[in-house]
Order: structure tokens, then sequence, then C-alpha cells
């Protein structure tokens, strides 16, 4: 299983830089507009900042004064909802990011914002308390107290369901029913959920240092361990057939087609300097993955191709967030010291 | 980028009403120009503005692997891992758990977590206990135990409502479940800071300047004495006794005193550690390196020859001491030792919660070391509480410190031994410690010189 084994310094052309800018705090996400014409970064600080898509300052908001945590775009792009350290989430006027309304979502920090993909739903995790509401601010439903603390909720891609993770349990959940759809029990901490674009599979990343992986249908699952630690980064390929993880240092990613991932070796992808990987994304429609990592890299690879290195670019800090624009003509990169850097990635 | 440096972290635990919310609001006001972030799991009140408070509720996380010792706190990972990406960056963590929480998962997370060890380093356990009432919680309580067992520095607080008499006695029954910690007697949880915070991460080199005591050393052999005896043949003498047999061993020494003595003492250990030879009443023993066993049984005087072809100085060590039998080498006439020393006899503890501490001199054995270790921790690591030592590994020239949560290993060269004499010393805390056992294995992890 995953080996951080030392290579060659890595060496590939650098990233072309469309705009940069420096925010001067730690980037804990970052979400581009669903019509790519924004992009928001939510700062530990509290600040969100908007910029458009040549990086132009368009507006900032005070967020969560005491820390934002979580960040998601409204399908129509004309509001922006936010979660901090406080029992409030905000949602924003996407365009001039004025506030309009502020939802009570339970006792703790909100570390979970996450608005349906093509409909106007919001659901909330904050704390043990799971929430939908309209962006309009109405509260539509308060599902029963999840058994621990939610730590994901990620909307699968036909949207007829969202995931929840928590300590013990992913669960799925409709907007109209408070019983989850279906509860898939593991006695572990989930820390992260990925959906596969098809929606067949959902995968988890989690504290001791796995992935799980269940077929939605059927409610089979495997599991991948013997990763050298915590997996906090996990994405899938447009196709549905690569999944890309972190918590190592390296790379892996699953092919899924045929058996696998069952009984198969992952590609490995090296390129980090031996620093653990700070995030993950492929394209959205094309075949490329962005990996950044904590010594400050990012990596762009093509894993269908196995392990080659298309671009590289320094920030100088660990890497926190990498996304591409809906449109897979962009990327964004922001590191821990505040540099957000977009790139326009020549090869298509 | 440059690595930080690690933040240290103190927990506090003890039961709801020991004063340890009054200690949180005395080390919030003292530690004046820091800044102290304060995770509460318990409803305290506390009273200090510019510090950051917040409150969680304590999730535990079990892994799927079913390992105690990976057992984590979430909450803590979660709210510490959005902590450190502050700019304004903590001085200070400190994590006040409530009055019945299990210590282990908090110490275990800056173990376990990847994160969490980068960036933080648990600094000490701090226990407040009620002189008043924690007897009744010493007695029944799991927890209790616990919290005072994996404590680093324990506070008898509100001593004003215990008397001299009641102190002292708390403080024994204390002492015996963790001696290594360093106690203190407070009214209203006063103490110096530099007593319960940057302790250093378990230093264990503070705590022995502090207590020496609870490592005095343990043989394996309750008495030695050291006798001159004349080229020929002499007797060993004993009667009847409470054991049917008796571990010994006679070896030469350089001069018929207490540094001879001492100069054998490890020879001696090592000789304790080797196969038993039975010898049967009547045949000889003969100086040298080799562990006799005397056989006892049977009513009646033993007498067993001690052949000393080379007159000199030999000093006896018994498993025993010799009073238990009324043991006594003849010569001519009987002979008296020209010193003797008795040595701490192995404890036996009732207590279900209970600590052994171990020191021998000499260097250890790096693989027989490695490989007793693995092997305990995956057998017993549930039932060991907290580990703590100074080794010496042969070849290297520095100290190996090193200290444990269950399972879970910290270790590391410290500075070098220089002058002082090359020693081992540990302890183990834990519930059902075989103090035998403990001490015979990692004996046999000695090197030979």
């Amino acid at each position: 299983m995953p080996r951080a084994a030392l290579s060659a310094s890595p060496s590939a052309p650098p990233l072309s830089v469309g705009w940069s800018a420096d925010l001067g705090d730690h980037v804990v996400r970052a979400a581009w507009s669903p019509d790519a014409s924004r992009l928001a970064l939510a700062t530990i600080g509290g600040p969100v900042i908007v910029f458009d898509r040549g990086g132009r300052l368009l507006y900032e908001v005070p967020g969560h004064p005491s820390g934002t945590l979580s960040l998601s775009w409204r399908a129509d792009g004309r509001a922006l909802a936010t979660g901090g350290q406080e029992p409030v989430a905000r949602i924003w006027d996407g365009a001039s990011g004025a506030l309009l309304h502020e939802l009570e979502a339970g006792r703790h920090w909100v570390e979970q914002v996450a608005f349906s993909p093509r409909r106007d739903f919001l659901a909330t995790g904050c704390g043990r308390l799971l929430k939908l509401w309209r962006g309009g601010g109405e509260l539509l439903r308060t599902y029963p107290e999840h058994p621990s603390t939610i730590t994901d909720i990620q909307w699968q891609p036909g949207e007829l369901f969202f995931a929840s993770a928590s300590y013990g349990q992913l669960a799925t959940f409709r907007p109209d029913a408070n019983e989850p759809v279906k509860r898939f029990a593991w006695k572990g901490s989930i820390l992260t959920i990925a959906w596969s674009p098809d929606g067949n599979y959902v995968a988890t990343g989690n504290q001791d240092a796995s992935v799980h992986f269940w077929y939605r249908k059927s409610g089979k699952d495997l599991e991948m361990t013997g990763y050298p630690a915590k997996v906090r980064e996990l994405s899938w390929d447009a196709s549905s057939r690569y999944l890309a993880t972190g918590g190592s240092a390296v790379v892996i990613v699953w092919d899924c087609s045929g058996k696998g991932p069952a009984g198969t070796r992952p590609i490995q992808l090296d390129g980090h300097e031996n620093k653990p990987l700070r995030a993950l994304a492929f394209q959205h429609k094309g075949p490329f993955l962005a990996s950044g990592g904590q010594e400050g890299r990012v990596c762009l690879w093509r894993p269908s191709q196995h392990d080659r290195l298309v671009r590289m670019a320094e920030l100088g800090s660990s890497i926190t967030q990498v996304a591409w624009a809906p449109d897979d003509r962009s990327l964004a990169a922001a590191s821990a010291s505040g540099v957000v850097r977009v790139f326009s990635p020549a090869e298509k | 980028m440059t690595t930080p440096d690690k933040i240290p972290v103190t927990v506090l635990t003890g039961f709801l009403g020991s004063g340890k919310t009054t200690l949180l609001n005395r080390i919030l006001t003292e530690q004046h120009g820091k800044r102290i972030a304060v995770i509460e799991n318990e409803f305290g009140e506390i009273g200090v503005d510019h510090q950051l408070v917040v409150n969680a509720e304590e999730e535990i996380f079990e892994m799927n692997n079913g390992c105690i010792c990976c057992t984590v706190r979430g909450d803590l990972i979660r709210i510490l891992g959005s902590l450190m990406k502050r700019r304004d960056r903590f001085d200070y963590i400190m994590i006040e758990t409530t009055g019945l929480a299990d210590p282990a998962p908090v110490a275990q997370t800056f173990f376990v977590d990847d994160e969490m060890r980068e960036r933080l380093a648990l600094d000490g356990i701090v226990t407040v206990v009620d002189a008043k009432h924690i007897w009744q919680h010493l007695d029944d309580s799991t927890e209790a135990k616990e919290q005072v067992a994996f404590a680093d520095v324990i506070l008898l607080n509100k001593i004003d409502l215990a008397t001299p008499a009641e102190l002292d006695k708390l403080e024994a029954r204390i002492r015996q479940m963790n001696p290594a910690a360093r106690l203190f007697r407070t009214r209203d949880a006063v103490v110096e800071m530099d007593q319960i915070l940057n302790l250093g991460g378990f230093n264990l080199q503070r705590a022995l300047q502090v207590d020496p005591m609870f490592l005095e050393p343990e043989y394996p052999f309750e008495w030695a004495g050291v006798y001159e005896l004349a080229p020929g043949s002499h007797q060993l003498v004993l009667q009847d006794g409470p054991d049917p047999a008796m571990n010994v061993v006679l070896l030469p020494v350089k001069s018929a005193d207490y540094g001879g003595l001492e100069a054998v003492q490890l020879e001696a250990v090592l000789s304790f550690s080797d196969e038993e030879i039975p010898v049967a009443p009547g045949s000889a023993l003969r100086p040298g390196p080799g562990l006799c066993r005397l056989d006892l049984q049977g009513k009646g005087e033993k007498r067993f020859p001690l052949e000393t072809p080379v007159g000199g100085a030999y000093a006896l060590f018994t498993e025993h001491h010799p009073d238990e039998f009324q043991a006594a080498v003849h010569g001519s006439a009987l002979l008296e030792p020209v010193v003797a020393k008795a040595y701490k006899p192995d404890h036996e503890h009732d207590s279900e919660v209970s600590s052994v501490g171990i020191a021998v001199p000499g260097d250890l054995d790096e693989k027989k070391l490695n490989h007793w270790l693995r092997d305990l921790l995956m057998n017993k690591g549930p039932d060991i509480f907290r580990m703590k030592g100074v080794l010496a590994i042969q070849g290297d020239s520095r100290r190996f410190v090193f200290q444990g949560v269950h399972m879970l290993f910290d270790g590391r060269p410290d500075r070098e031994w220089g002058n002082e004499p090359r020693h081992n010393s540990l302890i183990f805390i834990g519930r059902n410690l075989d103090r035998a056992a403990l001490t015979e294995g990692f004996q046999q992890c000695l090197a030979r010189p």
C-alpha cells in the first residue's frame, strides 16, 4: 500500500499564472461561483473575499468574526453561504456582498454549509445538528440529531440526496424526510465525503488513515488501509473511474474500472518532496488532477497517463485549497500564508 | 516556511468540585502577556477576558481496528485544528476535561493524530484532587484512579478541609498509585505556575530531581554481605525458613567495603537473570557468575560448602534476607560479614492501580529492549497507563529518554551521559502490573558487559 518513496526532484514546466493576490491570512476555503465568474475565498480570521475571474476585487464580507470555516455558492450564483466559529450561518448577496440572512444553525460552530448543485436547498451542519433551508432563509427541516459532530455534507451529483458524515456513520438524506434514506454504519471517524460524478459510489476519508468506499445501491463496501496519516483529501475524475486520495506525501489514485479498486495497485504520483498532501482536485470534465502539498507546491498531473507530471508552481507556504473553475479553464490555489494564485493551464 | 515550535498543551483533570476551574482561572490571570486558548468540556465559570475559551462536547473516537490506544478525542482534533490556522498564535493551550473523563484519549490525541503531533506537544497532565472527598472515589471510581495514575502533577487541594493525618494518609495512597507525579498540597489551588506549566513534555529528569525516591533501585536480591574468606572451604548454614528454595550468587570482590560491593552489583543482577543451577545440601558453591538455587526442602539444618581456593573478599547475594533462615557463614568459627546491605524488596501492591519502578545500572541491548517493549506493549498496553524512563543504550553516548501513554511510545536521545554513571530508570503506572515479570523482563534486556 501507499509507500512514500523519495524520488529525484520532480520537474515540469511552470503553470502559467493568470493573477495573484495576497490576503495575508490562512485561506480555509476557495469556491468558484457556478458560472465561473467569481472566486470566493474564506480566511480563518473571518473575512471572505470575492474576486472576479480576472482578479479584480469585487467585495469583502466580514464572514464570521472568530473564524470562517465553510463556504458555498447557490446554483444561480446570486447567494453565497458561510459558516464559522459561531452558531449562525450567513447568506450574502452573491453580486454585492450585502448580508441577506442569518440562520440559527444550532449551538456550536457551523462547520458545514452546502447548497445543492441545481435547486435551492442549503444544508447546514452545526455540531450534531443538521438543518435544511431555502436560500431565502426559510427553515425547511431540522433532522434528528446526529450521533456526533457532522464533519462533512455533500450533495449527490443527481441531487436527490445528500450525504452527511460523522463518527460512526455515513448517512444519506432526502430534502423531504427526516429519516435517512440509507445509513452506512461504520465504527470510525469519517472526515470527508466524495461522491463519484455518476452517483454510484461514495468514498470517505477517515481519521484512522483509511479510505472507505461504498456502492450506493448495494451498500457493499471496501476499505483501503495503510495510509500514513488521516485522509482528508479525496477527488473523483469526471468519468468516475479514478479516485485520487491524500493522507500521504504521494497522491494515491485508485482505478475503479473493472473489478477495481479491490485487489489492484494504485497509481502513485510523487511530487511533493515527502511532505503531506493538503489539497486535491480533478477537473470537472477534463483529465487533469491538481495536487497541493504542505511544502507549498502545486502539481498538475494526468493520472490516466500514470505518473505524468504536467506542470508545477510554488506558492511559498502550505497549500490549503486547489479549485478548478467549473469550465476547467482556471485553477485557483491558495496557501496558509494567504497567497492566492489563479492559473490558466494551457493544455486541454 | 519555517517550522513553528510546538505549542505546549496542559490537560487539567479532576472530579467536579475538586477545584479545577479555580486553578484554571488562576492560570489565566497569572499568565499575563501569554495568549492561552482554553478548551472546556464542562460548564465552568471562567472569568477572564482576552483569552479564548471554546466550549466543546467531549467526543471520543474509537477506531475501527478496536485498538484502545488509537482512541482519540475528535472534538479536540477539530477545534485545535482550526485554532492552529489562526494568525494570532497561541502560546499555550489548556484542556479542561469533565470530572468523569478518562485521560487516555486526550493524551493519545497528541500522539495519534499526525496534525496534532506535528504542531502541539503534550506538556503535562495536571490532576486536581479534593483532599476531603477523593477517598470515596479512589475506592469505587475507575475514572478517579485513572486521573491520579495518568497525572504528571497532582494538586491535593482543599487541604483546609482535612487534618494533617488525613493528608498524610491520602498522600501515601496516591504515592502508591503514582509515585512519579509531583505532588503539591494546596488551598484554593494556589500553586506556583512553573510547577504545573511548561514541564517540558514529561521531563523525567525533572521528576527524578523532585522525587528521587520513586526510583529507588529494586534488585532481584534482598541482601548482600562481603566476607573475608581464607583459602579453603567454609560453610553456608541455613535453618528452616519460609521458602523451599533460595537463589544465591557468590562473587569475588576487589575490596571488602561498600565500594567493592557496589562494583559487583550489576554482575549480581545479571547473574540473577541466569538460569538457575540446582544445588542440593552438601553440594559446593563456587565463586563466580552463575545463579545457584539452594534446595531448602525438608526439615532441619542445611549446609552448603563454600569453596574458595584463593583467599580474599567475597560477596554473597541472597534472594531473601538471611534472617529468614538464620543463615550464616562458618569458617573455623562463625563469620560476620565485613559489610552488609539490605536491598529494597520487591513490593507487593494490593491496589488495582499501582506503579512499578525499575532502576538498574549498566547498558541495554537495543535489540532486546525493542523486542521486549514491543511484546509488552502489545500484550499489556491497555493496562499500562503511563511509562517514563531514562535509558542507557549500549553504543550510544547519550541518554535515551522516553515516555508513553498506553501503547504509544515517544522517545529520543537526550544529552550526553558525560561523567554520570550509565544507568536505567523507568517507571510503569497501570492496572494489575506484574512487578516480578516487568523487572525480570527488563533485566533480560541488559547487554552483557
